[in-house]
């Protein structure tokens, strides 16, 4: 079911437009044209935030760190998470590899992964569109989700482990 | 972000010069650089597919009429004198994107309602309340069925890979509210 809804979405995008007499190959190329535009101009920030993401990771400085009582994996997780989609999904399946996915901290580690979204990479793609340097309030509260979402991930698994 | 960046930054150098080899900064450096550029090419590829089909959409009647209705649903979050009409269309297709898990979608439309509500913002070095509201409803994932992960954990051998639809919803919307709530209450004292 769900694998149909791209490509049903998108026929109907053309359809419509269609019907609605409109020019559609050269409204795509227009899209396409603000697109382009739109890559180069996040490019610079999406490289920043990867940098980093990879020194956190190849440092392995966060492995020596373990709380909650829980595998000294989750911990570099709830770190990378906000920072990058691709690394922390690489120590996602790390994690499934060598501890298993229905562990504890294998339960943690998909609930946490799929209910919170890359905060930091989000605001700085956000940022560079509007050109406003004064991101404090926004990245906070998305922090402050990210740590309701961390505290409620641990204890709806233990509830439910 | 500034103050993040760099101390992730300075926190891993000092770490790896007394603890690791110090040949690691730059062995990660180098590796993290040819991955941003494939990883732009990943994400360009895909936002310049979605950027084509929406600007269709968006000049269609269609958009106007569903965006209306989605955004009768979120019209409380946002500041009415703050948001044309023009940037309800992008943030009920953001909305829409977000929750049907089509997350380049969600980009093209974030960066088109962000872009849309800076021309309605009175001051242009400054985020209104309206844009720091799209920003945190875009930090905090929306997506109902989390297909990707269900996915993972199957090619992992879970013997019960859709046990964490419930949590991640439960976890997801906790993580919502909270960061609303948060924004509602420190919003003052920005402004």
């Amino acid at each position: 079911m769900s694998n149909l809804i791209v490509p049903i979405f998108i026929l109907l995008i053309i359809l419509v437009g269609i019907i609605e007499k409109k020019n559609v190959y050269s409204l795509f190329i227009d899209g396409v044209k603000e697109g382009v535009k739109a890559a180069y101009n996040i490019f610079p920030y999406i490289f920043a935030i990867t940098i980093i993401a990879g020194l956190l990771k190849d440092t392995k400085i966060l492995d020596s760190i373990s709380i909650f009582g829980l595998d000294g994996k989750i911990l570099p997780l709830i770190i990378m998470k906000p920072l990058s989609g691709g690394a922390s999904t690489s120590m996602v399946i790390d994690i499934f590899k060598n501890i298993g996915p229905d562990t504890f901290t294998g339960l943690v580690a998909s609930i946490l992964m799929a209910s919170t979204e890359t905060t930091l990479y989000v605001i700085s793609v956000l940022a560079s569109k509007v050109k406003i340097k004064d991101m404090k309030i926004v990245v906070i509260c998305g922090l402050i989700g990210d740590i309701a979402a961390v505290i409620a991930t641990i204890i709806i698994a233990s509830y439910i482990m | 972000m500034s103050v993040i960046w760099c101390g992730i930054f300075i926190i891993c150098i000092i770490f790896s010069c007394i603890f690791l080899e110090p040949n690691i900064v730059l062995e990660s450096i180098t590796s993290s650089s040819k991955s941003a550029i494939e990883n732009i090419f990943v994400i360009a590829s895909m936002l310049v597919f979605w950027s084509g089909m929406f600007n269709i959409l968006s000049n269609t009647k269609l958009l106007r009429k569903v965006s209306k209705k989605l955004y009768g649903l979120v019209s409380f979050l946002f500041n009415k004198s703050e948001v044309t009409e023009k940037s309800k269309e992008y943030i009920s297709l953001n909305i829409a994107s977000n929750i049907m898990g089509v997350g380049n979608a969600a980009t093209v439309n974030s960066l088109k309602g962000i872009e849309e509500l800076q021309k309605s913002n009175t001051n242009k070095e400054k985020l209104n309340k309206s844009m720091a509201t799209f920003i945190v409803l875009n930090t905090a994932s929306l997506q109902v069925i989390p297909t990707s992960m269900i996915s993972l954990r199957t090619l992992y051998g879970s013997s019960d890979p859709t046990k964490i639809i419930i949590p991640v919803i439960c976890v997801s919307l906790i993580s919502l509210i909270v960061a609303l709530c948060s924004l509602r209450i420190l919003w003052r004292y920005y402004e």
